[in-house]
């Protein structure tokens, strides 16, 4: 990854994260002016809680490169970018056996539940994407791959 | 490539700035633990101003 990839990563992802943000707020107080739900007013703050927190990240990290471009060697150096997919990957793992073990568990201990409760069907959804979503965006790399030939 | 490097009166820290990889990487390459890209190994090459076989390859 080239330096100017990284930061203008970091740019996307602040501006998406802060758009959110916004989006989120905006719609809040639609909600209130229009008098539609009774929602719980902790809302808005939990929900842009994570984007907030990801767009500070960023902007740290874009900080610190500013400050030091030494680090920046850190993020374009392809062993030190090979060791962290390999982690994202092993995460990845550990998420989808977790997810598998608790679908299989909750099955087995609620069965009624099953195609009943939205818990379970959302259960059912993520374990069937983290299942297919990797073949999914293999293809796609594939794909983009061979257009670039 | 250590030799090379030595030759070339460039340290460790100065190629790795060059090729922009850590010092730690430019360390494992020449140690043998770690197989770098092909665009790596041409970017060391051209910063030591020599070829992929005087650098890379085994007798």
């Amino acid at each position: 990854m080239s330096n100017e990839k990284v930061v203008k990563e970091s740019k996307v992802w602040i501006t998406a994260s802060l758009v959110a943000v916004v989006v989120i707020w905006v719609l809040w107080i639609v909600v209130i002016s229009l008098d539609m739900y009774p929602l719980n007013n902790k809302l808005p703050i939990a929900l842009s809680l994570l984007p907030l927190s990801l767009a500070f990240a960023y902007f740290l990290k874009l900080m610190r490169i500013r400050k030091s471009p030494k680090l920046m060697l850190k993020e374009i150096d392809e062993r030190l970018v090979a060791q962290n997919n390999e982690a994202d990957a092993k995460a990845f793992k550990v998420l989808q056996g977790l997810l598998f073990l608790t679908y299989m568990s909750y099955t087995l201990m609620v069965p009624t539940d099953i195609f009943n409760s939205i818990g379970w069907w959302a259960l059912m959804g993520l374990l069937l994407v983290s299942l297919f979503s990797q073949g999914i965006f293999r293809q796609t790399v594939c794909k983009s791959d061979n257009s670039e030939v | 490539m250590k030799i090379s490097r030595i030759e070339s009166d460039v340290s460790q820290e100065q190629l790795a700035e060059i090729v922009g990889v850590t010092r730690q990487t430019i360390n494992l390459i020449e140690a043998g633990n770690y197989n770098p890209s092909l665009k790596l190994c041409i970017a060391i090459c051209k910063a030591l101003n020599t070829n992929l076989n005087d650098l890379f390859w085994e007798e």
